[in-house]
């Protein structure tokens, strides 16, 4: 059975020097195959006494056992081989930049705004809107500020006749929407506003966000509360505010709030206690009422936030400016 | 408003610093917007008296004086001054002595005449403007006293930004009061002596206007010397007051003003004619003022008026017919109480804000008149010598403002402020502001508004000022307990994803104004009317926007210039439209895409076009009202290229415009690469749906794949609409997957290849279901539009 030993180690020689897939499979055919030469060996087993059938039946069995694991081996070996070619192959500079599309992203102000809308609806202020072309009656006259108030001449406002105008603030939202709901109210109107003044703290138009709460029982304290909980999440917790006496018609008492600067005190909004005129022209009994009201400049809070130092650049719409916020 | 703390300090002088002082008047709602010293250093400038003065020995216009500047001998000082005489006294920088921005002074050699230090002028010392000449110190000043001492120049300049209500803060009169009541100091005007006549004449007044001038005193100073200034002490108040000195009398006038808040004015009595009047002017009536411009007159402006005509704008500015010169030698000093109605906004329409008519419009003191006419007549006595003839004083006792009576409820004060403050204290606040108590409230405690306040008229307005004074800052904050109550999105968050939606596919926002420039939207929406402003800031941005676009491609053409090489833009906000006689204002969502889909980066990249911004449209559409899809209509519009503009039609109603910016604009505005621009209607984007799921198959799927030719032109839409129409309901998908026309098919025709994939419900489809479902689809396009399969 010697050659059957040869034909073992010529079958294992030709195993291990298969080169690829194609050349094993071959070596698999030639020797296991139907027809293999080790299978043939089986099937001339019959030609043996009897007494040495089962011995030797033994040995082509291991020798084709010992053939056929040669083989997986081998199989597995290519296919490591041939995997580690392909990841030698595929290998990518990983530092070249990412493809597709870089994102944009949302405008500074709105940034601003969608922040204070957050702020507010935390604590259940709900968003609303009011008209950018106004009447004179809205954005003066329910607010308190009678024709001639030496107030209007603050206000620089853009006329397109004789009553309408454009909103020189958001607080034309107070009279609107106060007129159709009632207390309890908790509401702020972000949008645009319009004054014609130009220079490097103005523009002819920029935004504003008013805040409204009406309610019984709510008081001058209660505004303090508010707004200087709203500063330590829009300045950080550690801000210094204070409240300082002022005048809008619409509201009273007034008060403008001042942030704490490197620099001294800078003004951020104006606010106070809703005016018994106000209330009454919207139809809300301020004898059982109260509530307090502000408004503030979004631009304003985000050159504070930003370190912005000219107001323009917000309408530049300059790319290089824009991207600065994604 | 300016003053001199010095001043203030005369009337009530708390105990603290200018720092303490300008905080607490704007911890009061007087809020100091700076203070600064009202003089330069001037450390070394003495008084010194010219002893004697001769000319030059080599300079015709130089002077060389003898001058005397402390006990000793006198120096030698050279000085090119017009008007230098012995016996004046002026102020003297020694050698080593720096004058404000200037570096010390060495001894000078002038055309070989030596000079130790110099004489100094006005403007040299930044005391004045007037360079003209040296500086005039009183003769008896003693030569070698500190210029500072001399003129007490150890003084703060504060400047206040005050609130439209407080016209009673604006003279040192108002301002001592406020102090007064927030250092709880006594606060007592001095007293004015009553000038006694000295003649009988007056000229006789009439109120012909009595709602606008309810109150008018005058009096004639006969024989005023005018030729002498106002004394250095007055002008230099005035200085600091930010006021220039004018003449003795206009001087005056305005030093009472300052110190008591009335404005007066003095005419030259040898200009008027009879009587005076303060009346509505007559129709054609117009006036030269004392700018010097004439103005024609509207029948609703005041006017004080003799016999011949108007003499002043009253409250506002006197005649310059009328106006006192240095020959002037009879005066009618005028004092009157103008409502502010009376004013009524004129003078910032006309321009002429003066520091009379800002007083005015905020309202004076009604009880103030014959007061500030005795302090004036008291000065000019002092200064000008003079005659003084009787008071004459008309009142309409019954158009002088009312005194509101505002009651005070303690709860009301404390339910307003979230704090209870003591009764006392509020008493006590409101008392030291010149409220008075009266009797009669029923149980109320109730006060009267002081005739100097306009502004407290109810009982907010008595609370306001107990807040004030005790200050904002000793009222705890508290949050406020609130009701909860959950409540939907709102449009807010709808349009915050739209914005996200549009930022995730790189386009940035931008915020363009409202208002743009009408040349640039008519190009573009030629038969869109647009609403003109009365009062546009400049020409580009003098109309509403109909459209967004006209703001985008402006941003869009500004980034180009700045050589930014691609640009997505978008924006959202409103647009004005007259409308059916209304006025519409429409939320809009609109942007531009200009350049390559992604920016400029390694493998190539793609240009953007019309159907990548269909797909950026249908993604912010998705973001904010879910998956749907909208219709595409070829439209015409002149701002877009005629064969790639559609309208955008959601359950058939057209929701906004996409397109390629018209190539001819695209020329005129001078921008190189196609421009994509969409517009959307806010307001016709219909909310979220809610969601039905729906079962998914566990079925196989099956795909077909179907090549026809068609005519060039035919819409695939319309296809897409026979494909589904034809197909059995379990066609899952239909994807349109090639388009192709070129040199293999005919020049009319295209090749449009569609995938079809099917997906059984019940069970596993056949091959012959599904063959059966392909030769109808294909039956339906041949019969729709004689489409050919391509083999």
């Amino acid at each position: 059975m010697n050659d059957l030993q040869d034909l073992l180690q010529q079958a294992l020689g030709e195993v291990a020097a298969a080169a690829d897939a194609r050349a094993l499979d071959a070596t698999r055919v030639r020797h296991l195959g139907k027809k293999g030469l080790i299978t043939q060996r089986l099937k001339i087993l019959g030609d043996l006494p009897a007494e040495q059938r089962r011995a030797a039946g033994q040995e082509v069995n291991r020798a084709k056992d010992a053939v056929r694991d040669a083989i997986e081996a081998r199989q597995t070996a290519l296919g490591r081989e041939r995997l580690a070619e392909r990841l030698a192959a595929e290998r990518l500079d990983v530092t070249l930049p990412a493809r597709g599309q870089r994102p944009g992203g949302l405008h500074p102000v709105t940034l601003v705004l969608q922040d204070i809308s957050r702020l507010f609806g935390e604590i259940g202020f709900e968003v609303v809107d009011g008209p950018e072309i106004e009447d004179n009656y809205h954005n003066f006259e329910a607010l308190n500020i009678p024709a001639h108030h030496p107030a209007r001449a603050m206000h620089d406002t853009f006329y397109l006749d004789a009553d309408l105008l454009l909103r020189t603030h958001t607080s034309n939202v107070q009279a609107r929407h106060m007129k159709t709901t009632r207390p309890p109210i908790r509401v702020i109107a972000p949008g645009r506003v319009y004054r014609c003044d130009s220079d490097m703290t103005h523009t002819p138009m920029f935004h504003q966000i008013e805040g409204i709460m009406v309610d019984e029982g709510v008081t001058f304290a209660h505004l303090k509360g508010v707004l200087e909980e709203f500063a330590r999440h829009i300045f950080g917790a550690d801000i210094r505010t204070r409240f300082r006496p002022s005048y809008f018609p619409f509201t009273e008492p007034s008060a403008e709030v001042d942030i704490l600067g490197d620099n001294g005190w800078l003004e951020i909004l104006g606010c106070g206690m809703v005016h018994p005129v106000v209330l009454n022209n919207v139809g809300i009994d301020s004898n059982r009422y109260s509530g307090f009201a502000f408004g503030m400049g979004a631009e304003r809070i985000a050159m504070l936030r930003y370190g912005i130092d000219d107001i323009r650049l917000f309408f530049e719409n300059d790319l290089r400016f824009l991207h600065q916020f994604n | 408003m300016k003053f001199s703390e010095q001043w203030l300090r005369e009337w009530v002088d708390p105990p603290v610093s200018t720092a303490a002082l300008a905080e607490r008047l704007t911890m009061a709602g007087l809020e100091v917007e700076r203070t600064t010293p009202a003089a330069p250093g001037l450390r070394g400038v003495v008084a010194a008296r010219v002893e004697a003065v001769e000319k030059h020995p080599n300079a015709d216009r130089l002077m060389v004086c003898a001058v005397k500047k402390d006990a000793g001998a006198p120096v030698t000082v050279v000085t090119g001054a017009p008007g230098v005489a012995a016996g004046n006294c002026h102020p003297y920088a020694g050698v080593g002595v720096a004058l404000p921005g200037q570096s010390p002074l060495k001894e000078a050699k002038l055309r070989g005449v030596k000079s130790a230090g110099m004489l100094c002028s006005g403007v040299e010392l930044g005391l004045s403007e007037d360079a003209d000449g040296l500086f005039p110190l009183p003769a008896d000043a003693a030569p070698g006293t500190e210029l500072s001492e001399l003129l007490r120049l150890e003084d703060q300049v504060f400047e206040l930004g005050l609130t439209p209500n407080r016209g009673d803060c604006l003279s040192i009169a108002g301002l001592a009061r406020e102090v007064a009541v927030a250092y709880r100091l006594p606060f007592s005007p001095p007293p004015v002596a009553a000038t006694p006549a000295r003649h009988e004449e007056t000229r006789a007044i009439q109120l012909a206007a009595p709602d606008r001038c309810p109150r008018y005193a005058g009096r004639l100073i006969w024989d005023v010397d005018l030729s002498r200034p106002a004394p250095l002490w007055l002008r230099e108040r005035l200085r600091r007051c930010g006021l220039r000195s004018l003449s003795p009398v206009v001087d005056i006038t305005n030093y009472v003003m300052l110190e008591l808040g009335q404005p007066l004015h003095a005419f030259d009595n040898d200009c008027l004619r009879g009587a005076i009047a303060a009346r509505l002017a007559k129709p054609g009536e117009s006036i030269v003022l004392l700018d010097g411009a004439t103005r024609a007159l509207s029948e609703s402006t005041l006017v004080i008026a003799d016999e011949a005509g108007p003499v002043a704008m009253a409250g506002v500015m006197g005649g310059q017919a009328s106006a006192v010169t240095p020959k002037t030698q009879h005066i009618f000093l005028e004092s009157a109480f103008f409502t502010p109605l009376a004013l009524a906004g004129r003078p910032e329409r006309l321009g002429l804000n003066t520091d009379a008519s800002h007083r005015f419009e905020r309202g004076v003191d009604v009880e103030l008149q014959r007061r500030a006419l005795e302090r004036a007549t008291g000065l000019i006595l002092e200064v000008c010598g003079g005659e003084p003839g009787p008071v004459a004083e008309a009142v309409s006792e019954a158009n002088l403002p009312a005194r509101p009576v505002a009651p005070l409820r303690p709860a009301a004060v404390a339910s307003l402020l979230g704090k209870a403050i003591d009764a006392d204290e509020c008493v006590d606040i409101l008392t030291r502001l010149g409220l008075k108590e009266v009797a009669g409230g029923d149980g109320e405690r109730r006060f009267e508004a002081p005739s100097h306040r306009f502004d407290l008229a109810i009982e907010a307005d008595l609370i306001e000022e107990i807040a004030r004074v005790h200050g904002y800052q000793n009222i705890a904050s508290r949050l406020p307990p609130v009701s909860l109550a959950m409540r939907p999105p709102s449009e807010e968050t709808r349009v915050a994803a739209l914005g996200r939606a549009l930022a995730e596919r790189g386009y940035q926002e931008a915020i363009t104004y409202s208002f743009v420039d009408p040349a640039l939207q008519a190009l573009l929406f030629p038969d869109a009317e647009g609403l003109p402003l009365l009062n546009a800031i400049s020409a580009d941005m003098a109309r509403m926007r109909v459209s967004l676009w006209p703001g985008l491609l402006t941003a869009l053409r500004r980034n180009l210039n700045r050589q930014q090489p691609r640009a997505r833009l978008f924006e959202t906000g409103k647009v004005f439209n007259r409308r059916n006689g209304g006025l519409a204002q429409t939320p809009m969502l609109g942007g531009l895409s200009c350049g390559g889909v992604a920016p400029e980066q390694w493998g190539g990249g793609q240009a953007g076009d019309f159907h990548h911004l269909k797909s950026d449209v249908e993604a912010a559409l998705t973001a904010s009202c879910g998956p749907l899809s909208p219709a595409y209509r070829p439209v015409a519009v002149a701002a877009l290229h005629d064969g790639q503009a559609a309208e955008i039609i959601l359950d058939g109603r057209p929701i906004g415009l996409l397109g390629a910016l018209h190539p001819a604009l695209q020329t005129q505005l001078d921008i190189d690469l196609p421009v994509y621009l969409f517009e959307l209607d806010m307001s016709l984007i219909p909310a979220k749906n809610r969601v039905k799921f729906s079962k998914i198959s566990k079925f196989p799927l099956v795909r077909r794949d179907l090549s026809v030719l068609v005519d060039k032109t035919l819409p695939v839409e319309n296809l897409l609409q026979t494909i589904q129409a034809a197909a059995p309901e379990w066609l899952t998908q239909l994807t349109l997957i090639d388009v192709y026309e070129g040199a293999s098919i005919e020049a009319d025709k295209k090749s449009l290849t569609f995938g079809l994939t099917f997906q059984g419900v019940a069970g596993t489809l056949t091959d012959g279901e599904v063959e059966g479902a392909m030769e109808r689809v294909f039956a339906a396009l041949r019969a729709d539009f004689q489409a050919k399969l391509r083999e």
